[in-house]
């Protein structure tokens, strides 16, 4: 059953130089427990797409009237601010990419778990100070009793982001958004936090969605995959089938740029030629035109819709499985 | 519509860290740091316009500020467009003549405190340990005293007439310029050019004027356009309270003293002349904000 | 806590010993004979009333014995006689700055009070018509002299509002209440360029930490506007406009001096133009000395403020 569905999301940017289409016509889904890699490369939209799960995009952003996030029946792109913020940091938690800023320096950590605890719990402040321990203890703090007084500069970066992970538990959340959440840390200690949210998710049986470029964490974490390129999803589908089975030249390539378990020598490792496109002009047909080597005619002049492809869906005219004018403009709704 | 580095700004606002989400075109951050500064353009006219009525008040005045005509206190007419005062002397001629005084004081103290502040800043920057924190320490103490309190006891013990008023204020400023210098100093110090410079053997003299010097006027500019702000402000104040230029001399801050006594009666005696003190500072604020907006790569 | 105190207070020594040696040379300043200026051209310079004042000066000693003399009768309380009226200039001193301390800080909580929303006002609506306004009206606010919006002030009420006594006596020992009302215009006058130099500072302060990522994590954690905007940003935005209540507080002091003589209030700036109206100059003097080590003493005060505000100072002392 899913949890968490994503229909035609689009986030703009109001600029003095035109429209900046960041989130362009994105669909996604996230099944109850599961976990969803969202890989891309900067500028592909990808924490954008996140921040809009959780309608965090503030002004001259804003995400386009036609768009569906749908969770737990709600449509979170449609609901008042005020529901939403009782749904924020209780059944939808985040956590971001610098653990050096995100936590308030003014605030001892306590207090701030504390604060996410009783913004949706009528707990008093002993109680929710007894689960902010418990929570520390749960992410690995040790000893907790004594850290939970600490400030965010007592704190090492990796405890930081514990600390992150801790308060975006608090009330237990149904799906857990962690946007590049090891990015900003030291590669033993990205390996660490990585495994604790691993085992998080299965104890709390949790849904996860993880923002990253690295294709090794998907490999390791996740159980199906969404590939973003130039502000939309190009393929997803179930990891496995993803990294033995790329259907779309773009997955092909970043599959190809990155050292992987057992690859050989034979293959060597390759860098995309050419630069993402601009999110003011995108082009007219299939965004990966001018970096794909089999470019057909086609690919020129219309976009591709994500259609069903090998065992998930791509955008790709080059899979011959969709035929000439079907769902026109499909993906460009 | 925004700008896109205000996107980014929302961006980062919203937990994006400092990487934007969407590569942006270059162009476009080219164009806007060429748009109009609207604060410097208008701050400039201002300053440019009253610089050149106080040159100009001579040949602009109908009258002389210190001609007693037969009407005293005659409310702005066609023969005297701000009225008279108390003694029927024309407002608009003393409110042109005070411009002078005040523009005067103000230049001459930012200049005198421009100069020496930086001369103090380099060296102390420049020189660092026992001699910096000496300097520094000196600073302290002056600028310990609240800026008007101090002049209005130096100026009062001196006597009041335009040198003093410069030299009083020029030695209050002084303590912003060197401690602007002296920052930039450290910083600029460690740059390549000037530790390349070093190794050549370059004197500190000539290290200080041709290579710190001009890479630390931008901060100074700033400043001086905000002291003189301050300086207009307080010989303003001074006069005020009878301690600027003597009278018959007209001052801005003396008009409106003097007219506190018949102000029920002519209430535009001291009107026009607050009013010539707020433009003209006005005037200044805005190209000190101007220059900094246009230096800033931030905003 | 008590350590960085001690240790800030330590640091004060030094300053408020140059404090009180500036303040000694201002009587040093006066050009030519300093006798003959403070006696008055009359006096002759042998007459008894000039060697009066040679002696309550010391001016028969070497400089630096003039001014330890001085200081110890400082540190003892005695600021010296006056020279116009023979009595000692301490307890004048002590009589008139309640009115001056009162003037200072209401005006002070006046600045606070409209500074400090219009500044979060102005940063949350940055580059729309809001924001347009207040910077426009903070920007009249630093550039308009206290004394002529006291002058107009006063102006416009006896225009508009005769019923409205601008120039009430103020007496706070004897009428603590109608003292500090009749004070409210004066320090409204007074407080509107200190307002002005708050917004700007809480202004320039909250849009830097508007773009603090730890404001997306408390949005994330549920939290609404208001009590991210108070809770999360005005606590951190604050840390800075400490800085400038500090700077602000010297300035209304000095501003208090002018704007006491626009209403007539019998605060420190009235004794010391009195004094120097009056060649009064060790008035002058110990007034000097007085106010700016009050200002310093707030000085020390916001610095202590600010170490209990932000917890980072706290671990590097």
């Amino acid at each position: 059953m899913s949890l968490l569905r994503v229909e035609n999301l689009r986030t703009y940017f109001d600029t003095r130089a035109g429209v900046m289409k960041a989130v362009d016509g994105v669909d996604l889904e996230v099944r109850e427990g599961r976990t969803l890699g969202i890989v891309g490369e900067s500028g592909s939209g990808k924490s954008v797409t996140a921040l809009s799960i959780m309608r965090l995009i503030e002004k001259p952003g804003r995400i386009l009237p036609d768009s569906h996030i749908f969770f737990e029946g709600n449509d979170l792109a449609a609901i008042p601010e005020r529901e939403l913020e009782s749904l924020r940091g209780n059944r939808i938690s985040m956590v971001f990419q610098e653990p050096m800023t995100s936590l308030n320096p003014v605030y001892t950590v306590g207090d701030q778990i504390i604060e996410a605890i009783r913004l949706h719990r009528r707990v008093s402040v002993q109680q929710a100070r007894d689960r902010a321990v418990e929570l520390l203890r749960l992410v690995g703090i040790p000893s907790p009793e004594r850290r939970v007084d600490a400030f965010p500069h007592q704190m090492s970066g990796g405890m930081r982001q514990r600390v992150m992970i801790a308060m975006a538990l608090a009330c237990e959340p149904k799906l857990l958004i962690a946007d590049e959440p090891t990015t900003a840390l030291d590669v033993t200690i990205q390996a660490q936090i990585l495994e604790l949210l691993r085992q998080l998710r299965d104890e709390l049986s949790m849904a996860v969605v993880l923002i990253t470029h690295d294709l090794g964490v998907v490999a390791e974490m996740c159980d199906d995959v969404a590939v973003m390129y130039a502000g939309q999803v190009v393929e997803r589908g179930p990891v496995e089938s993803i990294f033995s089975d790329p259907q779309h030249p773009y997955t092909e390539a970043l599959l190809r740029s990155i050292p992987l378990l057992g690859m050989t020598k034979a293959e060597p490792l390759t860098v995309i030629p050419g630069m993402v496109p601009s999110a003011l002009h995108w082009p007219t047909g299939c965004r990966f035109v001018a970096r794909c080597k089999n470019a057909l005619d086609r690919c020129h002049r219309e976009p591709p819709p994500l259609a069903r492809s090998g065992s998930g869906y791509a955008a790709c005219w080059l899979r011959e499985s969709i035929p000439e004018g079907s769902q026109h403009g499909a993906a460009h709704r | 519509m925004a700008d896109p580095s205000t996107v980014m700004e929302g961006l980062a606002t919203a937990g994006l860290g400092t990487e934007p989400a969407v590569p942006l075109p270059n162009t476009d951050a080219a164009r806007s740091r060429l748009r109009w500064n609207v604060p410097l353009v208008v701050g400039l006219a201002i300053v440019i316009l009253s610089t050149f009525l106080a040159f100009a008040a001579p040949w602009l005045s109908a009258h002389d500020p210190l001609e007693i005509a037969d009407a005293s206190l005659s409310a702005p007419s066609s023969l005297y467009l701000l009225g008279t005062d108390q003694l029927g002397r024309d407002v608009l001629a003393r409110i042109l003549y005070a411009t002078r005084t005040s523009l005067s004081v103000a230049c001459l103290s930012a200049a005198l405190a421009f100069v020496s502040g930086t001369l103090i800043g380099l060296v102390a920057g420049y020189a660092s340990g026992l001699v910096d924190a000496f300097m520094m320490r000196l600073l302290d103490i002056l600028q310990a005293f609240p800026a008007l309190l101090l002049a209005i006891a130096l100026v009062a013990a001196l006597g009041p007439n335009l040198p003093n008023l410069v030299l009083t204020m020029g030695v209050l400023f002084t303590p912003r310029f060197a401690r602007v210098a002296r920052a930039s100093t450290l910083s600029v110090r460690e740059r390549d050019y000037v530790v390349a410079a070093i190794g050549l053997g370059v004197s500190p003299i000539r290290i200080m004027f041709r290579h710190v010097l001009p890479n630390i006027a931008a901060p100074l500019i700033i400043e001086a356009s905000l002291t003189a702000t301050l300086a207009i402000l307080t010989e303003a104040s001074l006069s005020f309270l009878g301690l600027g230029v003597q009278p018959p001399e007209p001052t801005w801050g003396g008009m409106i003293a003097q007219s506190t006594a018949v102000m029920s009666i002519a209430p535009w005696l001291a009107i026009s002349p607050g009013l010539a003190v707020v433009f003209v500072v006005v005037g200044f604020n805005l190209v000190g904000d101007g220059l900094r907006d246009a230096m800033d790569p931030r905003s | 806590m008590l350590q960085y105190a001690a240790r800030r207070i330590a640091l004060l020594i030094p300053v408020l010993i140059g404090v009180s040696m500036v303040s000694f040379t201002i009587i040093h300043l006066i050009p030519g004979d300093i006798v003959a200026v403070l006696a008055g051209p009359m006096v002759a310079s042998d007459s008894e009333i000039a060697q009066n004042i040679r002696q309550s000066l010391h001016l028969d000693q070497p400089l630096p014995v003039q001014y330890g003399l001085w200081l110890m009768g400082v540190l003892h309380g005695d600021f010296g006689n006056s020279l116009t009226m023979g009595l000692p200039v301490g307890p004048q001193i002590a009589q008139h700055l309640p009115v001056t301390l009162a003037l200072t800080f209401m005006s002070l909580t006046f600045a606070v009070a409209i500074g400090l929303p219009s500044g979060v006002i102005a940063a949350t609506t940055s580059g729309r018509w809001p924001d347009t306004v207040i910077r426009l009206f903070a920007l009249l606010g630093l550039s308009t002299p206290a004394f002529f919006l006291g002058v107009a002030a006063v102006l416009l009420l006896s225009l508009y509002l005769p019923s409205f006594k601008t120039h009430a006596t103020v007496e706070l020992h004897a009428d603590l209440f109608g003292g500090l009302k009749a004070l409210l215009l004066p320090a409204f006058v007074l407080s509107l360029a200190a307002a002005a130099t708050v917004t700007r500072y809480t202004r320039a302060s909250m849009l830097e930490v508007l773009r603090e990522p730890y404001m997306a994590t408390a949005r994330a954690k549920g939290a609404g506007r208001v009590r991210v905007l108070v809770r999360h940003g005005l606590r951190n935005a604050l840390l800075p406009v400490v800085t400038a209540v500090g700077v602000t507080a010297a300035q209304l002091i000095a501003g208090a001096v002018v704007v006491e003589q626009v209403f007539g209030l019998p605060g420190v700036g009235q004794l010391m133009l009195n004094a120097i109206y009056h060649r009064d100059y060790t008035q002058v003097q110990a007034t000097v000395l007085v106010v700016t080590t009050l200002v310093v003493l707030i000085n020390i005060a916001v610095d202590l403020s600010y170490y209990l505000l932000d917890p980072r100072i706290q671990r590097h002392g």
